[in-house]
Protein backbone atom coordinates (compact mmCIF):
# COMPACT_ATOMS: atom_id res chain seq x y z
CA UNK A 1 0.00 0.00 0.00
CA UNK A 2 2.79 2.40 1.00
CA UNK A 3 4.68 1.48 -2.13
CA UNK A 4 1.66 2.32 -4.35
CA UNK A 5 1.29 5.72 -2.66
CA UNK A 6 4.99 6.42 -3.12
CA UNK A 7 4.72 5.57 -6.83
CA UNK A 8 1.76 7.91 -7.18
CA UNK A 9 3.69 10.73 -5.53
CA UNK A 10 6.69 10.12 -7.79
CA UNK A 11 4.47 10.17 -10.91
CA UNK A 12 2.74 13.33 -9.71
CA UNK A 13 6.07 15.04 -9.11
CA UNK A 14 7.27 13.94 -12.55
CA UNK A 15 4.13 15.35 -14.22
CA UNK A 16 4.53 18.63 -12.34
CA UNK A 17 8.20 18.85 -13.30
CA UNK A 18 7.49 18.16 -16.99
CA UNK A 19 4.65 20.65 -16.97
CA UNK A 20 6.94 23.27 -15.49
CA UNK A 21 9.66 22.61 -18.07
CA UNK A 22 7.14 22.72 -20.90
CA UNK A 23 5.96 26.21 -20.03
CA UNK A 24 9.40 27.75 -19.63
CA UNK A 25 9.61 29.14 -23.17
CA UNK A 26 6.31 30.95 -23.03
CA UNK A 27 6.30 32.07 -19.44
CA UNK A 28 6.54 35.82 -19.16
CA UNK A 29 9.21 36.96 -16.77
CA UNK A 30 7.35 40.14 -16.04
CA UNK A 31 3.79 39.99 -14.90
CA UNK A 32 1.32 41.14 -17.52
CA UNK A 33 -0.66 43.98 -16.01
CA UNK A 34 -4.26 43.19 -15.15
CA UNK A 35 -7.05 45.73 -14.77
CA UNK A 36 -10.65 45.66 -13.56
CA UNK A 37 -13.06 45.05 -16.46
CA UNK A 38 -14.58 48.53 -16.34
CA UNK A 39 -11.20 50.31 -16.16
CA UNK A 40 -10.81 52.95 -18.83
CA UNK A 41 -7.22 53.13 -20.06
CA UNK A 42 -6.27 56.81 -20.30
CA UNK A 43 -5.02 58.30 -23.53
CA UNK A 44 -1.55 58.89 -22.17
CA UNK A 45 -1.25 55.15 -21.52
CA UNK A 46 -2.76 53.79 -24.74
CA UNK A 47 -2.64 55.95 -27.83
CA UNK A 48 -1.94 55.82 -31.55
CA UNK A 49 1.62 57.12 -31.29
CA UNK A 50 2.52 54.36 -28.82
CA UNK A 51 1.05 51.71 -31.11
CA UNK A 52 3.03 53.12 -34.03
CA UNK A 53 6.30 53.18 -32.11
CA UNK A 54 5.85 49.56 -30.99
CA UNK A 55 5.47 48.39 -34.57
CA UNK A 56 8.10 50.38 -36.42
CA UNK A 57 11.21 48.70 -37.76
CA UNK A 58 11.20 45.76 -40.11
CA UNK A 59 8.81 46.63 -42.93
CA UNK A 60 6.03 44.09 -43.36
CA UNK A 61 4.96 43.61 -46.96
CA UNK A 62 1.91 41.55 -47.82
CA UNK A 63 3.92 39.01 -49.81
CA UNK A 64 6.13 38.21 -46.80
CA UNK A 65 3.46 38.13 -44.08
CA UNK A 66 2.85 34.65 -42.68
CA UNK A 67 2.17 34.98 -38.94
CA UNK A 68 -0.63 36.79 -37.07
CA UNK A 69 2.03 39.05 -35.60
CA UNK A 70 3.23 39.97 -39.13
CA UNK A 71 -0.28 40.94 -40.13
CA UNK A 72 -0.77 43.05 -37.00
CA UNK A 73 2.51 44.89 -37.56
CA UNK A 74 1.67 45.29 -41.24
CA UNK A 75 -1.77 46.71 -40.34
CA UNK A 76 -0.21 49.26 -37.99
CA UNK A 77 2.53 50.22 -40.47
CA UNK A 78 0.03 50.75 -43.30
CA UNK A 79 -2.10 52.85 -40.95
CA UNK A 80 0.86 55.07 -40.07
CA UNK A 81 1.51 55.63 -43.77
CA UNK A 82 -2.17 56.45 -44.34
CA UNK A 83 -2.18 59.00 -41.48
CA UNK A 84 0.91 60.69 -42.90
CA UNK A 85 -0.61 61.00 -46.37
CA UNK A 86 -3.91 62.21 -44.94
CA UNK A 87 -2.13 65.09 -43.20
CA UNK A 88 -0.76 66.06 -46.60
CA UNK A 89 -4.30 65.92 -48.05
CA UNK A 90 -3.26 63.12 -50.42
CA UNK A 91 -6.67 61.48 -50.11
CA UNK A 92 -6.48 58.78 -52.75
CA UNK A 93 -3.10 57.52 -51.58
CA UNK A 94 -4.22 57.68 -47.94
CA UNK A 95 -7.33 55.67 -48.81
CA UNK A 96 -5.23 52.87 -50.31
CA UNK A 97 -3.12 52.57 -47.14
CA UNK A 98 -6.07 52.71 -44.74
CA UNK A 99 -7.89 50.05 -46.72
CA UNK A 100 -4.78 47.89 -46.83
CA UNK A 101 -4.40 48.33 -43.07
CA UNK A 102 -7.98 47.13 -42.59
CA UNK A 103 -7.27 44.10 -44.80
CA UNK A 104 -4.24 43.16 -42.69
CA UNK A 105 -6.11 43.63 -39.41
CA UNK A 106 -9.06 41.50 -40.57
CA UNK A 107 -6.62 38.62 -41.05
CA UNK A 108 -5.51 39.12 -37.43
CA UNK A 109 -9.11 39.01 -36.22
CA UNK A 110 -9.66 35.62 -37.84
CA UNK A 111 -7.20 34.15 -35.33
CA UNK A 112 -7.40 36.58 -32.43
CA UNK A 113 -10.82 38.23 -32.41
CA UNK A 114 -10.52 40.12 -29.12
CA UNK A 115 -8.69 43.32 -28.31
CA UNK A 116 -6.24 43.26 -25.42
CA UNK A 117 -4.78 46.33 -23.76
CA UNK A 118 -1.52 44.47 -23.27
CA UNK A 119 -0.66 41.24 -25.02
CA UNK A 120 2.38 39.18 -24.12
CA UNK A 121 3.88 38.20 -27.46
CA UNK A 122 7.24 36.76 -26.59
CA UNK A 123 9.14 36.22 -23.35
CA UNK A 124 8.73 39.44 -21.46
CA UNK A 125 7.67 41.48 -24.49
CA UNK A 126 4.26 43.07 -24.17
CA UNK A 127 2.50 45.12 -26.85
CA UNK A 128 -0.74 47.08 -27.11
CA UNK A 129 -3.00 44.81 -29.14
CA UNK A 130 -6.17 46.49 -30.42
CA UNK A 131 -7.03 45.23 -33.94
CA UNK A 132 -10.75 46.08 -33.62
CA UNK A 133 -10.03 49.58 -32.40
CA UNK A 134 -7.46 50.19 -35.13
CA UNK A 135 -9.99 49.18 -37.79
CA UNK A 136 -12.54 51.52 -36.19
CA UNK A 137 -10.00 54.35 -36.20
CA UNK A 138 -9.12 53.61 -39.82
CA UNK A 139 -12.82 53.73 -40.71
CA UNK A 140 -13.18 57.10 -38.98
CA UNK A 141 -10.25 58.44 -40.99
CA UNK A 142 -11.76 56.95 -44.14
CA UNK A 143 -14.96 58.89 -43.44
CA UNK A 144 -12.93 62.10 -43.78
CA UNK A 145 -11.05 60.77 -46.78
CA UNK A 146 -14.24 59.76 -48.63
CA UNK A 147 -15.90 63.09 -47.75
CA UNK A 148 -13.00 64.88 -49.36
CA UNK A 149 -13.27 62.59 -52.34
CA UNK A 150 -17.05 63.28 -52.43
CA UNK A 151 -17.91 59.62 -52.23
CA UNK A 152 -21.08 59.69 -50.05
CA UNK A 153 -21.90 56.00 -50.38
CA UNK A 154 -18.47 55.03 -49.11
CA UNK A 155 -18.83 57.50 -46.19
CA UNK A 156 -21.95 55.73 -44.91
CA UNK A 157 -20.36 52.32 -45.37
CA UNK A 158 -17.19 53.32 -43.51
CA UNK A 159 -19.25 54.77 -40.63
CA UNK A 160 -21.28 51.59 -40.20
CA UNK A 161 -18.24 49.38 -40.39
CA UNK A 162 -16.25 51.55 -37.99
CA UNK A 163 -19.00 51.64 -35.39
CA UNK A 164 -19.33 47.85 -35.57
CA UNK A 165 -15.62 47.30 -34.89
CA UNK A 166 -15.65 49.98 -32.18
CA UNK A 167 -18.43 48.12 -30.36
CA UNK A 168 -16.37 44.90 -30.62
CA UNK A 169 -13.34 46.65 -29.15
CA UNK A 170 -15.30 48.10 -26.24
CA UNK A 171 -16.60 44.63 -25.39
CA UNK A 172 -13.10 43.58 -24.33
CA UNK A 173 -11.12 46.76 -23.55
CA UNK A 174 -12.20 50.24 -22.55
CA UNK A 175 -9.94 53.04 -23.63
CA UNK A 176 -10.25 56.80 -23.66
CA UNK A 177 -9.10 56.52 -27.26
CA UNK A 178 -12.14 54.39 -28.14
CA UNK A 179 -14.49 56.98 -26.60
CA UNK A 180 -12.79 59.66 -28.68
CA UNK A 181 -13.42 57.61 -31.82
CA UNK A 182 -17.04 57.13 -30.75
CA UNK A 183 -17.40 60.89 -30.45
CA UNK A 184 -15.77 61.25 -33.86
CA UNK A 185 -18.39 58.99 -35.45
CA UNK A 186 -21.22 60.89 -33.69
CA UNK A 187 -19.90 64.18 -35.03
CA UNK A 188 -19.54 62.67 -38.47
CA UNK A 189 -23.23 61.64 -38.58
CA UNK A 190 -25.36 63.70 -40.94
CA UNK A 191 -27.35 66.38 -39.08
CA UNK A 192 -31.09 65.76 -38.94
CA UNK B 1 18.33 39.18 -84.96
CA UNK B 2 18.48 35.43 -84.55
CA UNK B 3 21.35 35.85 -82.10
CA UNK B 4 19.28 38.26 -80.00
CA UNK B 5 16.43 35.75 -79.83
CA UNK B 6 18.90 33.08 -78.77
CA UNK B 7 20.16 35.29 -75.93
CA UNK B 8 16.58 36.07 -74.79
CA UNK B 9 15.68 32.38 -74.92
CA UNK B 10 18.77 31.50 -72.91
CA UNK B 11 17.92 34.13 -70.29
CA UNK B 12 14.32 32.92 -69.98
CA UNK B 13 15.48 29.32 -69.54
CA UNK B 14 18.17 30.37 -67.06
CA UNK B 15 15.80 32.47 -64.94
CA UNK B 16 12.92 29.98 -64.98
CA UNK B 17 15.39 27.29 -63.89
CA UNK B 18 17.35 29.36 -61.38
CA UNK B 19 14.57 31.12 -59.43
CA UNK B 20 12.72 27.95 -58.34
CA UNK B 21 16.13 26.40 -57.49
CA UNK B 22 16.87 29.23 -55.06
CA UNK B 23 13.44 28.98 -53.47
CA UNK B 24 13.88 25.23 -53.10
CA UNK B 25 17.30 25.74 -51.52
CA UNK B 26 15.79 27.93 -48.81
CA UNK B 27 12.82 25.61 -48.30
CA UNK B 28 14.95 22.48 -48.02
CA UNK B 29 17.07 24.19 -45.38
CA UNK B 30 13.90 24.97 -43.37
CA UNK B 31 14.28 28.70 -44.03
CA UNK B 32 11.39 30.88 -45.13
CA UNK B 33 12.61 32.84 -48.14
CA UNK B 34 11.16 36.33 -48.18
CA UNK B 35 9.32 36.93 -51.44
CA UNK B 36 10.26 40.58 -51.25
CA UNK B 37 13.63 41.38 -49.70
CA UNK B 38 13.43 44.18 -47.13
CA UNK B 39 15.99 46.39 -45.41
CA UNK B 40 17.27 44.96 -42.14
CA UNK B 41 16.59 47.56 -39.42
CA UNK B 42 19.91 48.99 -38.26
CA UNK B 43 21.03 48.72 -34.64
CA UNK B 44 24.00 49.16 -32.36
CA UNK B 45 24.01 46.88 -29.33
CA UNK B 46 26.25 46.25 -26.38
CA UNK B 47 28.22 43.02 -26.67
CA UNK B 48 28.56 40.63 -23.77
CA UNK B 49 32.11 41.06 -22.49
CA UNK B 50 32.43 44.64 -23.71
CA UNK B 51 32.27 46.60 -26.94
CA UNK B 52 29.46 47.51 -29.25
CA UNK B 53 28.37 46.01 -32.56
CA UNK B 54 26.50 47.93 -35.22
CA UNK B 55 24.81 46.24 -38.14
CA UNK B 56 25.85 48.99 -40.54
CA UNK B 57 29.52 48.24 -39.87
CA UNK B 58 29.00 44.66 -41.01
CA UNK B 59 27.73 45.63 -44.47
CA UNK B 60 29.30 43.31 -47.03
CA UNK B 61 29.07 40.24 -44.76
CA UNK B 62 26.44 37.52 -44.64
CA UNK B 63 24.74 37.78 -41.27
CA UNK B 64 22.80 35.17 -39.35
CA UNK B 65 20.90 37.13 -36.69
CA UNK B 66 19.63 34.75 -34.05
CA UNK B 67 17.18 35.95 -31.36
CA UNK B 68 17.09 33.65 -28.37
CA UNK B 69 16.24 33.41 -24.68
CA UNK B 70 18.41 31.61 -22.14
CA UNK B 71 15.55 29.54 -20.68
CA UNK B 72 13.87 28.64 -23.96
CA UNK B 73 14.24 24.86 -24.53
CA UNK B 74 14.14 25.19 -28.34
CA UNK B 75 16.93 27.76 -28.25
CA UNK B 76 19.00 25.50 -26.04
CA UNK B 77 18.48 22.57 -28.40
CA UNK B 78 19.70 24.46 -31.48
CA UNK B 79 22.59 26.18 -29.72
CA UNK B 80 25.27 23.46 -30.16
CA UNK B 81 24.71 23.25 -33.92
CA UNK B 82 24.90 27.04 -34.26
CA UNK B 83 28.17 27.01 -32.33
CA UNK B 84 29.47 24.36 -34.71
CA UNK B 85 28.42 26.39 -37.76
CA UNK B 86 30.27 29.38 -36.36
CA UNK B 87 33.42 27.33 -35.75
CA UNK B 88 33.33 25.98 -39.32
CA UNK B 89 32.94 29.44 -40.87
CA UNK B 90 35.32 31.43 -38.69
CA UNK B 91 37.48 32.50 -41.64
CA UNK B 92 34.67 33.36 -44.01
CA UNK B 93 32.32 36.31 -44.49
CA UNK B 94 29.65 34.64 -42.36
CA UNK B 95 28.88 36.49 -39.13
CA UNK B 96 26.64 34.93 -36.52
CA UNK B 97 25.12 37.38 -34.07
CA UNK B 98 23.04 36.20 -31.14
CA UNK B 99 20.61 38.66 -29.58
CA UNK B 100 19.00 38.26 -26.19
CA UNK B 101 16.37 40.64 -24.80
CA UNK B 102 15.80 41.82 -21.24
CA UNK B 103 17.93 39.19 -19.49
CA UNK B 104 20.35 39.44 -16.62
CA UNK B 105 24.02 39.50 -17.60
CA UNK B 106 24.90 36.67 -15.22
CA UNK B 107 22.32 34.39 -16.90
CA UNK B 108 23.74 35.21 -20.33
CA UNK B 109 27.30 34.54 -19.14
CA UNK B 110 26.16 31.18 -17.76
CA UNK B 111 24.50 30.31 -21.09
CA UNK B 112 27.60 31.33 -23.06
CA UNK B 113 29.80 29.09 -20.87
CA UNK B 114 27.36 26.18 -20.97
CA UNK B 115 27.33 26.06 -24.77
CA UNK B 116 30.85 27.35 -25.31
CA UNK B 117 29.60 30.13 -27.58
CA UNK B 118 32.31 32.11 -29.32
CA UNK B 119 30.14 34.23 -31.62
CA UNK B 120 29.11 37.67 -30.30
CA UNK B 121 26.14 37.81 -27.93
CA UNK B 122 24.35 41.15 -28.06
CA UNK B 123 22.29 42.44 -25.15
CA UNK B 124 19.04 44.09 -26.15
CA UNK B 125 18.26 45.48 -22.70
CA UNK B 126 15.07 47.34 -23.57
CA UNK B 127 14.05 44.88 -26.32
CA UNK B 128 13.98 47.69 -28.88
CA UNK B 129 15.82 45.63 -31.51
CA UNK B 130 13.75 42.53 -30.78
CA UNK B 131 10.63 44.67 -31.28
CA UNK B 132 11.99 46.31 -34.41
CA UNK B 133 12.47 42.88 -35.97
CA UNK B 134 8.96 41.87 -34.90
CA UNK B 135 10.24 38.83 -33.04
CA UNK B 136 7.25 36.93 -31.70
CA UNK B 137 8.80 33.61 -30.69
CA UNK B 138 12.10 32.08 -29.63
CA UNK B 139 14.31 31.22 -31.36
CA UNK B 140 13.87 33.39 -34.43
CA UNK B 141 16.62 33.90 -36.99
CA UNK B 142 17.09 36.28 -39.90
CA UNK B 143 19.42 35.88 -42.88
CA UNK B 144 20.86 39.22 -43.99
CA UNK B 145 22.70 39.46 -47.31
CA UNK B 146 25.76 41.52 -48.18
CA UNK B 147 23.58 44.51 -49.09
CA UNK B 148 21.97 44.62 -45.65
CA UNK B 149 18.69 43.12 -46.86
CA UNK B 150 16.77 40.37 -45.13
CA UNK B 151 16.43 37.46 -47.53
CA UNK B 152 15.06 34.78 -45.22
CA UNK B 153 13.93 33.95 -41.72
CA UNK B 154 13.41 30.93 -39.51
CA UNK B 155 10.65 30.92 -36.91
CA UNK B 156 11.70 27.71 -35.16
CA UNK B 157 14.79 25.82 -34.02
CA UNK B 158 17.04 24.51 -36.75
CA UNK B 159 19.81 21.97 -37.13
CA UNK B 160 22.46 24.38 -38.31
CA UNK B 161 24.82 21.56 -39.27
CA UNK B 162 22.43 19.87 -41.69
CA UNK B 163 23.58 19.54 -45.30
CA UNK B 164 20.74 21.73 -46.57
CA UNK B 165 21.62 24.58 -44.20
CA UNK B 166 25.30 24.32 -45.09
CA UNK B 167 24.42 24.41 -48.80
CA UNK B 168 22.29 27.50 -48.27
CA UNK B 169 25.08 29.25 -46.35
CA UNK B 170 27.54 28.37 -49.12
CA UNK B 171 25.10 29.71 -51.70
CA UNK B 172 24.74 33.00 -49.80
CA UNK B 173 28.50 33.29 -49.34
CA UNK B 174 29.02 32.86 -53.06
CA UNK B 175 26.90 35.91 -53.79
CA UNK B 176 28.97 38.77 -55.22
CA UNK B 177 30.27 41.46 -52.89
Amino acid sequence: MNRINLNKIVYLLLILLLGFLGTRCAAPKEEVMTYPKDYVHPLKEINLEKVFSENRGLKVVEENATTVHDYYRGGVQEKEEGEKLMKESRWEEARIHFEKSIRFLRVVLKSLPEDEAYRNIHGSLVVIFLPNLLIADNALKLVSVYKNMRNDNAVAEAKNEGQRYLAESLKSVRTEWAYQIKKGFENALPKK
Amino acid sequence: MRRLWMVILFLVIFLSWNVPMVIAQFREAGVEKLRVVVDAPDFALKELGGGKISLKELRGKIIVLNFFATLCPNCRRESPSLVKLHEEHKNTDLVILKVVAKEKEKDIVKYKKEFNISSPILMDDNASVTNAYGVSSSPQTFFINREGKIVGRVLKELDWTSKNVRDLIEYLLKEKK
